[in-house]
């Protein structure tokens, strides 16, 4: 069965081979990978791998040159750029921690800007989408293209004020708080249609709603602000034929029927440190596709190969059962994590038969 | 006028100012309108725990907080009052998640601790220096992500090595914090729950 083939027979629940797989790992664990399969293309890790699906993201205009404040270390020619402190075309400071590993956002431009004066980067610059339609054409047929469209509203708009600033905002300051979502609907939406005229079959999109004990923001500003634009942002795109998949962290369950009812086709990553993947499957696996489900915070790091065999098992043998789960890390893959247990993870994964 | 404490507990932050300077010439001290303020805090949490307040409303109680301490704050340093605890704080090495960190430290200072907040991604090495330079009874570390909760062993190493473990308690806040890993972390609390984090440093300066 064709990668392809098999995410989409999940998300629909027609019959499937084996649980579709996914992942994403950060620069040094795929070199890592990339020594342990003895290959020097990322490719062939994904294929040894089984990872059914692809991504393809916009990157920024060819007349963009970031301003490199403290470069980050220079892991490979693939990944040179990727931690370096920075300002992106946003104007966002993206810093680097001391460790290398993550960055965080510490100048923000609408602290600094009127939104009326704060003109958002061209969406048509030159140089933007070559590279993902290139990479959308090899995959045709043969794998599931994602087109990557991180950040979702709420980060976006958080990047560009500050964080408390605009928790502040979301309060205070009803008008602003408009003006900006609406503004970013409108940019983002254009973002995710080029990426589906590249040749998207889903766009990923992201807002981390949640946090390991509940909701980050309180309910009734999610469904003001939000799901409305949730819901236009996803229609439109699923007026193309695209599915939607929605990552937020996090115990979400209060509003897991409200991502349903904005248009989500898949939820990721059902992180079972916070929510059972089992309870979840039985609420909402009619309507949505479970993605994620295997503990970045727990089995991956700490376990041993048999208690990450074991977690893939369970999982697929108690949420399996008639599609609708896709198996991936609950995040990004660091270098903490094992490459034994990875490796380990998706072994599991395509052994185990999903039950009748 | 309503309270301070009920504009805190309403997050009414455009009104906080003005309310503390309505109980300042209504002849109530810093002092006595920080209590009421504390009191507010405490409500907060209550709801918070209850599941009545988010994530967000927290936050917005710490900012509106803020406001008050502003008008507050000049007054109560030429007033010298001293200080309930203080505590050295800040995220630990390798991660640099700061919310869950600067709720306990603006709940902290609201109850009157002097908080010295080393910010994010700080190595061992500067929680014992800043607790030698400040003489600190109380250390808190925060850790969201799990692969960084062991570094937290190498601040308590560190604090050792300087001779000063027997007078700070340490706590760990964070995600992915369990009560019963204080014990292998040679600390004394461990938390994942920022108001219960507040509840035990308050218990441990009373004590």
């Amino acid at each position: 069965m064709k990668p392809r083939d098999r995410v989409i027979n999940s998300i629909e629940r027609s019959p499937i081979d084996r649980v579709p797989l996914d992942g994403w790992f950060r620069p040094e664990t795929m070199i890592r990978l990339r020594e342990y399969f003895k290959t020097d293309r990322s490719e062939e890790v994904l294929r040894a791998l089984g990872i059914d699906i692809r991504d393809i993201r916009m990157d920024p205009p060819e007349s963009f040159k970031p301003e490199y404040i403290l470069p980050a270390q220079r892991l490979s020619k693939d990944f040179e750029s990727l931690y370096a402190t920075m300002f992106d075309e946003w104007g966002i400071k993206r810093e680097a921690g001391s460790t290398d590993e993550y960055w965080h956002f510490t100048h923000h431009p609408l602290e600094h800007v009127e939104l009326d004066d704060y003109a958002f980067p061209d969406i048509d610059a030159p140089g933007r989408f070559e590279r993902a339609r290139e990479l959308a054409k090899q995959y045709s047929g043969e794998f599931l293209v994602a087109g990557n469209a991180t950040l979702g509203l709420f980060e976006e708009a958080w990047a560009l004020r500050g964080y408390r600033t605009f928790i502040r905002d979301l309060y205070t300051n009803e008008t602003f708080v408009n003006k900006l979502l609406d503004r970013l609907l409108i940019w983002k939406t254009e973002q995710c249609k080029r990426l589906i005229e590249c040749g998207a079959d889903m766009i990923l999109t992201s807002d981390d709603l949640g946090m390991q004990t509940g909701l980050m923001l309180a309910p009734p500003i999610i469904r003001k602000y939000f799901m409305p634009r949730y819901r236009l942002w996803f229609s439109e795109l699923k007026k193309k034929g695209a599915y939607i998949f929605f990552h937020t962290d996090g115990k979400v369950e209060p509003i897991i029927p409200d991502l349903i009812g904005a248009g989500i086709d898949v939820l990721n990553p059902v992180q079972p440190d916070c929510m059972d993947p089992v309870v979840i499957k039985e609420l909402y696996g009619d309507r949505i596709t479970i993605h994620g489900t295997i503990s970045v915070q727990k089995t991956l790091p700490f376990g041993t190969i048999e208690e990450v065999r074991r977690e893939v098992e369970t999982r697929i043998m108690t949420v399996g059962r008639g599609g609708g789960l896709i198996i991936a890390p609950t995040h990004t893959v660091d270098k903490h994590i094992p490459i034994e247990n990875i490796v380990g993870m998706y072994r599991a994964a395509m052994q185990t038969k999903i039950p009748d | 006028m309503n309270t301070c404490r009920d504009v805190l507990v309403n997050l009414e932050i455009g009104g906080m100012q003005d309310s503390v300077r309505a109980a300042l010439i209504s002849g109530l001290s810093p002092t006595e309108i920080l209590q009421d303020l504390e009191a507010g805090m405490q409500e907060v949490g209550a709801r918070f725990q209850r599941g009545e307040y988010f994530f967000s409303e927290l936050i917005m109680a710490g900012e509106t907080m803020k406001e008050a301490l502003k008008i507050l704050k000049p007054l109560l340093e030429s007033s010298q009052t001293k200080a309930k605890g203080k505590i050295v704080i800040g995220t630990i090495q390798g991660d640099l998640h700061d919310i869950g960190k600067d709720i306990v430290s603006t709940m902290l200072a609201s109850a009157g601790f002097e908080v010295h907040d080393l910010g994010i991604d700080v190595p061992p090495e500067s929680f014992s220096a800043k607790v030698k330079e400040t003489g600190a009874d109380i250390v808190g570390v925060s850790a969201l992500l799990s692969v960084t909760v062991p570094t937290i062993s190498k601040v308590v190493e560190v604090i050792k090595l300087g001779g000063m473990r027997d007078r700070v308690k340490i706590i760990a806040g964070g995600a992915a914090m369990r009560p019963e890993y204080a014990a292998n972390l040679g600390i004394d609390a461990a938390v994942n729950d920022a108001i219960e984090g507040v509840k035990i440093i308050k218990k441990w300066a009373t004590s």
